[in-house]
């Protein structure tokens, strides 16, 4: 019945009458339900519409500190590293038009830059303090335009502020490290107050502001936003990059909180966020510590080096010597060295002494050694050195002059000429010599005449003159009777030298003058004296015996003494 | 503070606030700055006073001081009927550039009202425009207190 009802009912109703009905139950007009069934139905309708809200949700979600901008950076890194490895070229040509704007700011704050750093530079140039950098300069080998900027560019930012600009009020305030803290409230409006007074005096323009106030070596440095304000209080001389680190801060300020910014009623707390913005330009940069090297440091290095170099010469100097000295004794015949140390800066030396040996002081003092330096701990002993051995023979044998000995393992050889009775002697006592075993006298002769005075053989040399015709070189016979005479006497000379001990050589002396063509002269006359020189060397006559001297005689009276060969007997 | 030199700004507000500038700024920039710590219902609340250098023939109050306050004080002197027409003349200015802030008309040297210029009829006049009224004595420190907490209640309630 009921359905009936109703069903006969619908049939009567209208569209006028269902458009009441429609606006009766969802509350809303037929051309708003369309555009909801449009939306639902259309997709491209749906995201039209979804584009226009989409923007100001997430503006929302942002303040609201549902989303912060750091969750989404990865998704756009992520987009835009994707699109430029897929097409960089359209990122390229979106970037175009930014690109050179971009490019000529940047360009444009760098000549900013310099040009302030010039400034800088050449304003203060003229400073006692410049002065005094340019003296340094002089005399250092840093350059002038190295100590400027090392000076220029020392400072410490020690507050920073954000204040808004309306109301004057602090916003947030960030300090450095180790800074006293101060009213920053009162400071901030105060600050504001001596902007507006800077600008009401001077009539600036309303979006202008005071930029840099400086007071001695502090500096306050302000960036203006469209609603808020950076003062940077720095200490020093800021560097100009400084100023967009400002900038920057107060763009990201007024990015992230537009909207805090715009609606500001005294509320600070939600700037404590602002700090990351802030902190960054609480720059310092300290003087650059590469001062003028330690030279005291140094030198006292260099001293110690010296010092160490010196002990460590000396001490490689004294074990040189030390080793040579040791080595000198090990070779010495007579001594046995059993060990060497070294103790309290001092050789000590143990073994064995020959009492023949030489005195240790004598090596010593080959060695330029003193004898402090030295300590001896020998104990006797007997060598069986060659040299030892014959010392001890002589002292037990007392042999004569013309006899020599030598020995050789055991052997004592005994050579040269003797009388009979020393020979028997020689038999009777030569066992008597430590190390001695047997005898050799084979080169032993006895001789009982007494040794042959050959002093004569001198003045017989130097008797013999030879005289040459004009340009004759050659003896005649008379004259080479005469020269194997002198041939035996020179012979008998090396027989003197020996017995004697003595070094005497035979000097040819070829007389000529300087009459005449005296290089013929002088040629012929040596010519004789060599040709003798030849002879006696053919008789047999050592070289080393033999010299040549060509003598000018001047005297005409005597014409046959300047065709002259003599000799002069003369110990060298 | 805002009124006509020597109504007494200064010392209203030197016994009760918290100052590390010196007077001079007064007279040289034209301000100073101080602060006052207070406690509406139990809220903390930061007031920055911008005490405006007395405005006379030769200076003159700069609007750009005003703008942003969030209220003021117009102050005159009990005793100089001028100062009462130099406050009225000045809150037209405040008035527009603080876009209407919340004010309290401070009559200094209530200690001296015996001698007052000022008279009943014309701070009755201002009463019946609404304004508030309050007579202070920087000297006895008579009302200072309570005319920083009205004005800071009325502050905060222009903000809610």
């Amino acid at each position: 019945m009921y359905d009936n009802n109703h069903l006969k009912g619908s049939e009567k109703l209208n569209e006028a009458q269902l458009n009441e009905l429609r606006t009766l139950i969802t509350g809303l007009e037929k051309p708003a339900l369309r555009r909801l069934q449009k939306l639902m139905t259309d997709p491209h309708e749906f995201a039209v519409e979804i584009s226009e809200l989409l923007p100001f949700s997430i503006r929302q979600l942002i303040e609201k500190g549902s989303v912060h901008i750091a969750d989404l950076l990865p998704f756009f890194e992520e987009m835009i590293q994707e699109s430029i490895e897929k097409n960089p070229q359209r990122l390229a040509n979106l970037l175009f038009p930014i690109m050179g704007p971009a490019i000529r700011k940047a360009v444009s704050e760098d000549l900013k830059r310099l040009i302030e750093s010039l400034n800088q530079g050449l304003e203060s140039s003229l400073s006692p303090k410049h002065l005094k950098w340019r003296i340094q300069a002089l005399f250092s080998k840093s350059t002038y335009l190295e100590i400027m900027l090392s000076h220029a560019y020392l400072f410490q930012v020690k507050h920073i502020f954000l204040i808004h600009r309306e109301s004057a009020l602090l916003l947030h305030h960030e300090k450095a490290d180790h800074v006293a803290d101060i009213e920053a409230d009162m400071v901030a409006s105060m600050l504001s107050a001596i902007g507006d007074f800077v600008r009401d005096s001077f009539h600036s323009n309303e979006g202008e502001g005071v930029d840099t106030i400086k007071i001695g070596e502090t500096n306050l440095w302000i960036e203006q936003g469209p609603h808020a304000i950076i003062a940077a209080v720095v200490d020093g001389n800021p560097p100009p990059d400084l100023r967009l680190d400002l900038k920057e801060a107060i763009e990201a300020v007024h990015y992230n909180h537009r909207t805090d910014l715009e609606k500001f009623e005294g509320e600070t707390s939600v700037f404590v966020h602002t700090s990351k913005f802030l902190k960054p330009c609480l720059r310092k940069e300290k003087k650059d510590q590469r001062k003028r090297p330690p030279y005291f440091a140094l030198v006292i290095l260099l001293l110690v080096c010296i010092g160490i170099g010196y002990l460590v010469y000396q001490k490689t100097q004294k074990n040189i010597r030390f080793k040579a000295l040791t080595e000198a004794f090990k070779s010495e015949n007579g001594y046995l060295i059993s060990q060497t140390k070294k103790q309290n800066g001092q050789l000590w030396f143990y073994g064995l002494k020959d009492e023949l040996a030489r005195q240790p002081q004598e090596i010593l003092t080959e060695q330029s050694f003193d004898t402090d330096e030295v300590t001896f701990r020998f104990k006797p002993f007997v060598s069986l050195d060659s040299s030892i051995v014959i010392v001890r023979a002589k002292k037990v044998l007392s042999p004569p002059e013309t006899v020599k000995f030598t020995y050789d393992k055991g052997n004592l050889f005994v050579s040269g000429t003797c009388k009979a009775d020393w020979l028997d002697l020689l038999h009777n006592n030569f066992h008597k010599v430590w190390g001695v075993h047997s005898l050799n006298v084979d080169d032993l002769k006895i001789s009982d005449e007494p040794p042959i005075d050959l002093s004569w053989i001198i003045k017989d040399i130097a008797s013999y003159r030879f005289i040459f015709d004009v340009n004759e070189l050659k003896m005649n016979d008379e004259q080479q009777k005469q020269f194997s005479n002198l041939t035996s006497a020179a012979l008998l000379l090396e027989e003197y030298n020996h017995s004697k001990k003595k070094n005497y050589k035979i000097q040819v002396q070829s007389v000529t003058s300087k009459a005449g063509n005296t290089d013929a002269n002088q040629g012929v006359a040596l010519s004789r004296a060599e040709n003798f020189i030849g002879l006696l060397r053919e008789a047999g006559v050592p070289d080393e015996l033999l010299e040549a001297k060509v003598i000018y005689n001047e005297d005409l009276a005597n014409k046959e003494e300047v065709r002259s060969v003599s000799f002069k007997v003369a110990e060298k | 503070m805002v009124g006509a030199f020597a109504v007494g700004k200064t010392s209203l507000v030197q016994r009760f606030v918290h100052s590390i500038f010196s007077q001079k700024y007064q007279t040289t920039i034209g301000v100073k700055i101080d602060q006052k710590e207070i406690n509406i219902d139990g809220k903390e609340v930061t007031l920055l006073l911008w005490d405006i250098h007395g405005e006379d023939d030769f200076m003159k109050v700069k609007p750009t001081y005003l703008i942003g306050s969030s209220g003021y004080f117009l102050v005159a002197d009990g005793t100089r009927a001028d100062t009462y027409d130099t406050a009225i003349k000045l809150h037209e200015m405040a008035s527009s550039v603080t876009k209407n802030a919340p004010f309290i008309f401070l009559i200094n040297k209530s200690d001296l009202q015996d001698t007052w210029e000022i008279t009943e009829n014309q701070i009755e006049t201002l009463i019946q425009k609404g304004w508030q009224i309050i007579r202070t004595s920087a000297k006895d420190g008579i009302n200072v207190e309570n005319a920083f907490v009205q004005l800071t209640q009325s502050m905060l309630q222009s903000q809610s």
